[in-house]
Order: C-alpha cells, then sequence, then structure tokens
C-alpha cells in the first residue's frame, strides 16, 4: 500500500509543475500543500501570484508575511498588490460616481422614478457611496426608509453633516408626520405630501386620523390640478416685511407735512428700523417652511412650531407697534397746543 | 348701479372678521354722534373736525393732529347715508379681500390704501382747508385690490333700466372701472377748473391706485394662485 505524499513531495511537484508552465496544476499542489502545512512560506509565496483572484492573492501574501514579516521581495510584491487593488477601486468608484451624477441629472429633471432606478442599481454594487444613499433618501417617500438610507450614509461617511442633520430631523418627523407632510406642501413637492398622507393613512389607529389623512389627500390631488405654482419662502418673507414699513413711512411723512427735509424729526425715522424688524419676525412667523427656523432655534425638523411661530410674531408686533405708539403720542402732545382755525365762509 | 353682494365663496377662511370689524367700528363712531352734538350745527361739528379729520392745508402746515387725522378720518362719516353707501361697499369687495389677506394683513392694506387715499388728496389739493372725512379712499383701494385678485368675480347689482329695479350678476372689473370712471372727470376738473366739489375724488383716485401695493399682504397660497393664473 502506497503512502500519502508528504507535503515536501507535493511542494517539489507543485514548483516543477510551476516552473513547466502547467499553472492549474500547479496551483491545484500548492493549496494541497497549505492544506497539510499551514506555515509553508514557499507555498504561500508561490499561491500569491498563482491565484485568479486579487483578493485571494492578497490573502496568500499576507500570509506570506504573517509567516516571515522579514520578507521584503514579499512585502513590495504585497504593497504593488494593494496598489493595484485601491487603482481598480478608484475605477470602480469613478464609473459608479459617474452613473451616480446622471441619477442626479434626472432627478434635477424631475424624472424621479428614473433616477430612483439607477440609485437602486448602484446601493446593489460592492462599493457604496454615502452620496448615493442620500440621494435615495430623496427619492423615497416613506419616513422609515429615509431615516435608514440616511443611517446607511452616515456609517459609510460619519462625517457627513447633511446625513446626520436630515437624520436627526426625520426621526423628528417619525414622531410628528403631519409636520414633514404640511412641510412638503410649503415645498411644492405634493406627490410627496400626498405620500406621507398615505402612509398616515396606512398606519391610522382610528378612523378619525384615517378621514383626516384621507381628506388632506384629495385636498392634495386638487391642488395637482390647479397646478398651482411654487414660491421660494424667500419671496414671500420679502414681500410680506415690505408692508408694514411702507405704512409706517406714509405715516412719518404725513407726520413731516409730505416734506421730511423742512419738517425732519429723528424720532420719527428711528422707528423704521424698529417696524423693518418687526415685520421681517411676523413675516418668517407667516412661513413656518423656511430654514430660518432651523438657524434660530436649532429645531430638528427645520419648522417652527406654533409656539415658536406665535412668539415670533408678538414680538414682531410689538416692535412695529411701538414706534406706531410713539407717532401716535407726537400727534397728541401737537393736538394739546393746537388752536381751531375759525370755519371759512363757503 | 348699486353693489349689493359678491356671490362668489370665501376659499381660506368662513368668517370675514375685520369687514364686520370696520362695519361695526364706523357705524358705532357714527352713532355715537349724539353724545358730542347737541344742535348739529357745522359750527358745532367744526372743532371736530379740525382735529380729527384729514385737512390738506393743516397736514401741509404739520398742524393739527397729523397723521393721527389720516387714521380716524377714514373711520368718520358726514352722515347716515355716507356711512350706509361706504359700508354696503365695504361688505361686497371686502370679504373675498380679507379671505385673501387674512385679517391682520388685510386690516394695514385697508389702512394704508385710505392713507395714499390722503396722500394723492394733499398733493393736489395742497391748499384746500376743507376737511375730508369717510371711509371712501380705502374702499376704492379695497375695490381695486378685488379688481386686480378676483377680475371674473361676479357681484350682484341693483340696475335700475327705465324705473324698473333688476338685479343682474356683473363682473367686478365693469363695477369697479365704472366707479373708477365716475371719479375721472370730476377729479380732472379739480385740477384744471378749479372744480369746486364736497366729494373726495381724488381720494378715491388714491386709494384706487393704491390696489398695487395688496401682493404685498396676500397670504402665501394666495400669492402663488395670483401667480398661478388661476382663481386666487
Amino acid at each position: 500500500m502506497e503512502s500519502p505524499p508528504s507535503s515536501a513531495d507535493l511542494l517539489r511537484k507543485a514548483i516543477q509543475a510551476a516552473r513547466s508552465g502547467r499553472e492549474m496544476t500547479a496551483r491545484d499542489l500548492f493549496q494541497d500543500v497549505v492544506r497539510l502545512d499551514p506555515g509553508n512560506e514557499v507555498a504561500w509565496m508561490w499561491l500569491s501570484g498563482l491565484l485568479d483572484s486579487l483578493e485571494d492573492r492578497l490573502a496568500a501574501c499576507e500570509q506570506a508575511l504573517f509567516l516571515n514579516p522579514r520578507n521584503a521581495p514579499m512585502r513590495a510584491y504585497y504593497e504593488k498588490l494593494l496598489a493595484e487593488q485601491e487603482a481598480i477601486r478608484q475605477r470602480k468608484r469613478l464609473e459608479l460616481e459617474e452613473i451616480l451624477a446622471y441619477a442626479r441629472a434626472q432627478y434635477e429633471k424631475k424624472e424621479y422614478g428614473q433616477a430612483l432606478l439607477v440609485v437602486q442599481e448602484l446601493l446593489r454594487q460592492e462599493i457604496q457611496l454615502a452620496e448615493a444613499w442620500l440621494l435615495y433618501a430623496k427619492l423615497v417617500s416613506s419616513i422609515d426608509e429615509k431615516i435608514q438610507a440616511y443611517e446607511s450614509a452616515l456609517r459609510l461617511d460619519p462625517s457627513n453633516a447633511e446625513a446626520r442633520q436630515q437624520l436627526e430631523r426625520y426621526h423628528q418627523y417619525q414622531k410628528e408626520p403631519h409636520e414633514l407632510a404640511a412641510y412638503f406642501e410649503e415645498e411644492g413637492k405634493l406627490d410627496e405630501a400626498i405620500a406621507v398622507y398615505q402612509e398616515i393613512a396606512a398606519k391610522a389607529s382610528n378612523s378619525s386620523e384615517f378621514n383626516h389623512a384621507y381628506r388632506e389627500m384629495v385636498r392634495l390631488e386638487d391642488l395637482k390640478i390647479e397646478k398651482v405654482r411654487y414660491v421660494h419662502p424667500v419671496v414671500h418673507i420679502m414681500r410680506i416685511s415690505a408692508g408694514l414699513p411702507l405704512f409706517y413711512f406714509l405715516l412719518v411723512l404725513l407726520q413731516e407735512g409730505l416734506n421730511p427735509f423742512a419738517h425732519f424729526a429723528f424720532y420719527h425715522w428711528i422707528g423704521v428700523p424698529f417696524v423693518m424688524l418687526g415685520s421681517f419676525l411676523i413675516a418668517i412667523a407667516a412661513v413656518p417652511s423656511h430654514k430660518i427656523w432651523q438657524r434660530l432655534f436649532g429645531k430638528h425638523n427645520g419648522r417652527a412650531s406654533k409656539g415658536a411661530r406665535w412668539t415670533v410674531a408678538i414680538g414682531g408686533w410689538v416692535l412695529v407697534l411701538l414706534p406706531h405708539l410713539l407717532l401716535t403720542l407726537d400727534s397728541f402732545a401737537r393736538l394739546a397746543t393746537f388752536q381751531t382755525p375759525p370755519l371759512p365762509r363757503f | 348701479m348699486i353693489p349689493l353682494n359678491d356671490t362668489e365663496p370665501n376659499r381660506y377662511s368662513y368668517f370675514p372678521l375685520m369687514t364686520i370689524f370696520l362695519i361695526v367700528v364706523n357705524t358705532v363712531i357714527e352713532f355715537s354722534k349724539p353724545l358730542y352734538l347737541t344742535d348739529w350745527t357745522i359750527e358745532e361739528y367744526w372743532p371736530l373736525l379740525m382735529r380729527y379729520a384729514f385737512t390738506p392745508q393743516l397736514i401741509l402746515n404739520v398742524q393739527g393732529a397729523g397723521m393721527l387725522s389720516n387714521i380716524t378720518a377714514m373711520f368718520m362719516h358726514g352722515d347716515f347715508l355716507h356711512l350706509v353707501s361706504n359700508m354696503g361697499a365695504l361688505w361686497v369687495f371686502g370679504r373675498r379681500v380679507e379671505d385673501a389677506c387674512g385679517p391682520l394683513r388685510y386690516l394695514i392694506y385697508y389702512l394704508l390704501a385710505g392713507t395714499c387715499a390722503h396722500i394723492l388728496t394733499a398733493i393736489v389739493l395742497y391748499d384746500s382747508p376743507i376737511p375730508g372725512l369717510g371711509a371712501s379712499g380705502a374702499i376704492f383701494g379695497v375695490m381695486g385690490a378685488y379688481l386686480l385678485l378676483y377680475p371674473s368675480g361676479r357681484i350682484r347689482t341693483l340696475v335700475v333700466i327705465w324705473g324698473l329695479p333688476t338685479w343682474p350678476r356683473i363682473r367686478a372689473g365693469w363695477i369697479a372701472l365704472y366707479f373708477v370712471a365716475l371719479q375721472i372727470i370730476p377729479a380732472l376738473d379739480i385740477l384744471f377748473g378749479n372744480g369746486d366739489y364736497s366729494i373726495g375724488y381724488w381720494a378715491h383716485l388714491g386709494g384706487f391706485f393704491a390696489c398695487v401695493f395688496i401682493f404685498l399682504f396676500l397670504r402665501p397660497e394666495a400669492f402663488a394662485r395670483y401667480l398661478s393664473d388661476t382663481s386666487v
């Protein structure tokens, strides 16, 4: 009976096979050697050149270097393989980024369906891009899916401020989905708002909650038919901010006899900045979706609560009314010394 | 031609709070006249008019109540018919303009239109010692705003044809143009021919032209609808 070949015999045969160009045979024999003798550095070195995939060759290199860290040629070869792997990764990443740019372009063109298909394909790849998850979060309407997407983006890029901010925001929205729907509506994204109400209706715990969500869906569908144009909140804020200062300006003109150069009074005009600031506060209270709420109050969902809006509006009105009160007091002071002219003959 | 009622419904609110409030305040002020008038003569009324009605000469000479008289004049009326005609027009045109603005912004717009009316009066009739009073300047502003926002809105209007009363629904545009056209010739006569009128035609025109400022007071949804060429 023939005894099984030793690892040394196998190694010799494997080297012969490799040198004679029979690479497949050599690779199988080297694999048999490392199975029998996992500490065989020579076999691992040969395998690092014979294995098919780059990852397997890198693994063989690592094993050889583990057995003999001073193996300088092996280390040089390992670094070469690592550089090769990085180059492949970079090429692949560039390809994926190009695809992502295409998906973004589709998103900008409001081809949301096409953009979603492309992003879903991207997310199936081995290399994951945080930006792809961010785009995916924008494309899906379900709050849960958005949260998962932002979490994935944060796992890939923990320093991504946008993902962190949005994740906090949607956690807040998870508690208050009506706020999210209202936000979408104010942003002019009626389809997203309807999708949120659909989700609310699907999760409704009682009939009144379901009815409310259903009524909102019907109202938004009507709005879609009406095709109301989206107007940026900044336009509304600028517009609404202008009304009260204009009114105050005209009142001051009247108080100064329509000739402010001849009858200038500093305490009339000092009210202008107060009225402007107050009017601005009143305007932002009227536009709850503006980002200024997030900046001023650090609210996670980026929308003003009713309490905050009322507080800001009341503050604004106080600032607006104070200069008006001053003008009124000035009028009464003038009346106190006013001599009624005689009745003219008509 | 007397406008009776706006036949279209509100969109954003159910109750025209500020329009009703303005009508009530104007009516209360008119009905409180017996508290300070006993013999109902112009001599008795004159000091009050000089203090609280809008007199261009006093305004330009920085005398009297100044800007306060601009506001108070908007809430004073000459007689009951003056009050009824103004408040009727305010009810017809104000309800939906308030709906498009919201009550507080509507109030500011109303006062702004009245102020514009007074300023134009003061510029044109700069040496007039005759006090002007009434809400009509502000109401013309509201009418102008209605014309801009709801040009195709229909107003139930009392029209007497050959002595027979009829009440057709007439487009707001025609009614507004009719009332503005009624002001233009007397206003030009005042400007060039020194015509003597007891009605503030220039105030009406000033108020009407203030309607361009309505866009500063519209609620966001109404403004977006206006830009979208859909019914505000």
